[in-house]
């Protein structure tokens, strides 16, 4: 077991911390948060520039070829820096699709747009009643001749509001919530029959909810095999839970340190407050929830790329990582007192950001449940 | 509201104290040792007449409300010995309670007061090892010929059966396959615990030694029909009326033993020092034992509600077993950072605080454990389905 980065992934997680510290200060951050769109292109240029675009795709697709180590490295870092800009929609969870189930013409024509930063890609597969199942899909695709036609609605679709291609779940056959019979799609997001409603996430990300009436789609846009989209889906799933994982680990790890900054700098009594036995003792959980959460990642990640026991593996992070967000997020707001609650502060904005991750793709009770069933 | 104690139960509580303050540290830990019933306790109780309280007069009582009886068990607790102390008399405080309620004038006559002198010993068998907590699932059964019940089947946990001379018994008169639902053709009898009939062995336990549990093994053990309480198949609702009562008796009792702890550790706190000062300086150690001080408080101050509300007669369900469940983890956690203030010493046994902790976990699993009590109020507190 060797849990030392090579010197090349170690290359890859300073050029993204170098990003983070000279371009990304709270700051930047904000005038960008405050601008139109709700993120930067030109920071998305940045990315493609430095390769990052094609960290997860193979090198016969014109991609770096990493594994989820690359991917935890560059969004750990990003975790540190709370960047928004859509690379994890795009990028690591559309692509992953592609990478998954796209059949060789489909990459030809989607990955080169992914990996210069030409397009932005989206990942549609939520609905109003599915909750964390990915197989619950009331969509429909209907087929008619050598076409589908799309009908439904999805929700919560990350980076939704700029994309310009989706991948979609639908139904072409069975009951709502069967696990045979999803399929999946690539739609230009400009078809006709597509109507957005966009809005700003609590954590500063932009989402939209998408309603699909009438929306045909080639069946040469059909995403691998029709009504086998479930095995695809969980797939993305757990490499999703892995970047965003670590994405919240980069971002955990800011909030302790932060939190023991202030300690030692916030005079109360005359003394800093650091000196309280009983904040030293929340600040010393918080560290090693940190640590520990971090090393539940190293192990998903070492599981996922071994392939073994992927998803009880998942879970079982998932679950950590839930409880390390409450414990962190809460007692960083918490031992910093009045000002963690402004948004003058860093602090709040970490806060939201972890406790988005925490339920996205599963909280923690929902993977606990899923991982004593896996168990059984 | 007023949240102050009359002349009258101020007084209950101070004669309480007194009387079990006449029984040392050591006598406890000697019974913790042999095992030997605390008969000399049990004797001053019943000579200051405590074994009475909740009794009717005419019979010998002093026919008190279930607050005093709380205020009592609690001081009790609060004492030396701790559950030891309390479960020596516990059951004839609540135990009785069916007869005073169901019984007839003659067997009223007949029991209470010699329950109320402490001539007769009590013991309640309810549990069973397959029924465990669904208690309507009991097998015990009694089967009626001519004037008399047969009872076969066997109980377990029944505590203080090696000195009973009485038993509060439940079992089965009609096949559960016959009954319309399952409260139904379940009878409770109060009758002489014949050695004849009845083997009776001793489980060897964690605490609370000096007070015994046992395994019981009924066969034909002959109850004659005046022996019954009340009708035939309806024992288990008669039970239910007694079962608030021991609720809010456990939940004060946790909290007795749970604030002695605190009392003991924080008198260490101050007197131990290391790295040239008192313990207690530390907020690791005066914090945690801050926060069980106030989580007892308030658990007496709900269990004091659920007795009173009790008295008047209203529905305390709620609130009885509010108490039970929050004095039962205060008290635990209180025994249990109580013993971690003493560090290495906490764990001899001259310093006490492990004794109260193997006493205390009594209170949290019987005579209902925590997660029943969260079912019952996920159900009638908050109208959520049941679970289960
Ligand atoms: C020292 C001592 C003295 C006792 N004295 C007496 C006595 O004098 N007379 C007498 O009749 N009994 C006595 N008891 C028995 C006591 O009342 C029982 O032990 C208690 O009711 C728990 O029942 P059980 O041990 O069968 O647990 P079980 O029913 O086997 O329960 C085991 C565990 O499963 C959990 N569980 C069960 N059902 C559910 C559910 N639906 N939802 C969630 N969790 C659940 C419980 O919470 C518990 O954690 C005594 C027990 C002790 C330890």
């Amino acid at each position: 077991m060797d849990f030392s980065f090579s010197e090349e992934q170690t290359l890859l997680k300073e050029s993204v911390s170098d990003f983070v510290k000279s371009d990304y200060a709270f700051s930047d951050r904000a005038a960008v948060l405050e601008s139109e769109e709700g993120f930067s292109r030109k920071n998305l240029k940045t990315f493609a520039d430095l390769d990052w675009n094609s960290i997860p795709f193979s090198e016969e697709d014109g991609g770096f070829g990493g594994t989820a180590v690359e991917l935890m490295a560059v969004m750990e870092e990003f975790g540190k820096g709370l960047v928004v800009e859509p690379y994890f929609s795009s990028v690591i969870l559309a692509g992953s699709f592609l990478r998954k189930a796209a059949n060789s013409s489909q990459k030809e024509i989607h990955i080169p747009k992914i990996i210069d930063g030409s397009k932005i890609y989206a990942a549609a597969f939520s609905e109003l009643q599915s909750r964390y199942d990915l197989y619950d899909v009331k969509t429909s695709a209907t087929k008619e001749g050598a076409e589908y036609s799309l009908n439904g609605e999805k929700i919560f679709v990350l980076g939704g509001y700029a994309a310009d291609t989706l991948i979609v779940s639908a139904r072409t056959s069975g009951k709502p919530r069967d696990l045979e019979g999803v399929s999946l799609f690539i739609v230009a997001a400009d078809t006709a029959g597509i109507s957005k409603e966009n809005f700003s996430t609590v954590d500063g990300f932009k989402a939209a909810n998408l309603k699909f009436e009438n929306v045909k789609v080639s069946a040469g846009n059909l995403l691998g095999e029709e009504g086998k989209g479930l095995a695809i889906l969980e797939d993305v799933a757990a490499e999703a839970i892995i970047a965003l994982g670590a994405e919240a680990v980069g971002a955990l790890e800011i909030l302790y340190r932060k939190t023991v900054e202030y300690s030692k700098i916030r005079v109360q009594f005359n003394q800093p407050i650091g000196k309280f036995q009983s904040l030293q003792m929340i600040m010393s959980e918080m560290f090693i929830e940190h640590v520990q959460v971090k090393s539940m990642l190293y192990m998903a990640v070492m599981k996922f790329d071994a392939g073994e026991d992927v998803q009880k593996s998942i879970s079982a992070f998932k679950v950590q990582l839930g409880k390390a967000i409450k414990f962190i997020g809460q007692n960083a707001i918490q031992l910093h007192g009045g000002i963690g609650m402004t948004d003058e502060l860093d602090v709040s904005h970490y806060f939201k950001r972890v406790t988005m991750i925490g339920v996205m793709f599963g909280d923690e009770s929902y993977h606990l449940d899923r991982y004593v069933r896996l168990s059984c | 509201m007023d949240f102050t104690l009359t002349a009258e139960q101020k007084a209950i509580c101070d004669n309480v104290a007194e009387t079990c303050g006449k029984f040392s540290d050591a006598y406890w830990l000697g019974k913790d040792t042999t095992g030997d019933f605390p008969i000399e306790f049990h004797q001053a109780m019943a000579k200051g007449g405590w074994l009475g309280i909740t009794m009717p007069d005419e019979y010998g009582g002093s026919n008190l409300g279930l607050l005093e009886a709380a205020l009592m068990m609690h001081q009790v607790a609060r004492s030396s010995g701790a559950m030891s102390a309390a479960s020596a008399i516990h059951i004839n405080l609540f135990g009785p309670h069916p007869i005073v309620k169901f019984g007839t004038d003659d067997q009223k006559k007949r029991w209470l007061p010699e329950l109320i002198h402490g001539e007769t010993k009590v013991c309640f068998g309810v549990t069973e090892s397959n029924a465990g907590l669904e208690t309507t699932a009991i097998e015990t059964s009694a089967v009626k010929t001519g004037s008399r019940y047969y009872v076969n089947g066997a109980k377990v946990w029944t505590s203080t059966a090696q000195q009973a001379n009485k038993i509060m018994l439940l079992a089965r008169t009609k096949p559960k396959e016959d009954c319309l639902n399952r409260i139904e053709g379940l009878s409770l009898f109060y009758t002489n615990l014949d050695r004849d009939y009845v083997d009776i062995r001793l489980i060897d336990k964690m605490g609370r030694k000096a007070v015994d549990s046992n395994e019981l093994f009924i066969g034909d053990l002959p109850v004659p029909e005046e022996d019954l309480l009340g009708e035939e198949g309806k024992g288990f609702q008669y039970l239910l009326h007694s079962l608030n009562p021991e609720r809010i008796l456990v939940g004060v009792e946790a909290i007795g033993i749970g604030q002695n702890a605190i009392a003991r550790a924080s008198q260490y706190a101050q007197e131990r020092v290391v790295f040239g000062r008192p313990i207690g300086q530390n907020q690791a150690i005066q914090h945690p034992l801050a926060e069980s001080w106030m989580e007892l408080e308030a658990a007496f101050l709900i269990a004091m509600q659920a007795a009173s509300l009790y008295d008047r007669k209203e529905p305390c369900g709620l609130k009885a077993n509010a108490a039970k469940y929050l004095g039962g983890e205060a008290g635990f956690k209180a025994c249990t950072q109580s013993l971690m203030t003493f560090g290495g010493m906490g764990y001899a046994k001259e310093f006490h605080v492990e004794r109260l902790l193997r006493e205390v976990l009594i209170c949290r699993i019987a005579p209902v454990s925590p997660q029943m009590i969260l079912n019952y109020i996920a159900e009638k507190a908050l109208g959520l389905p049941k679970s289960y």
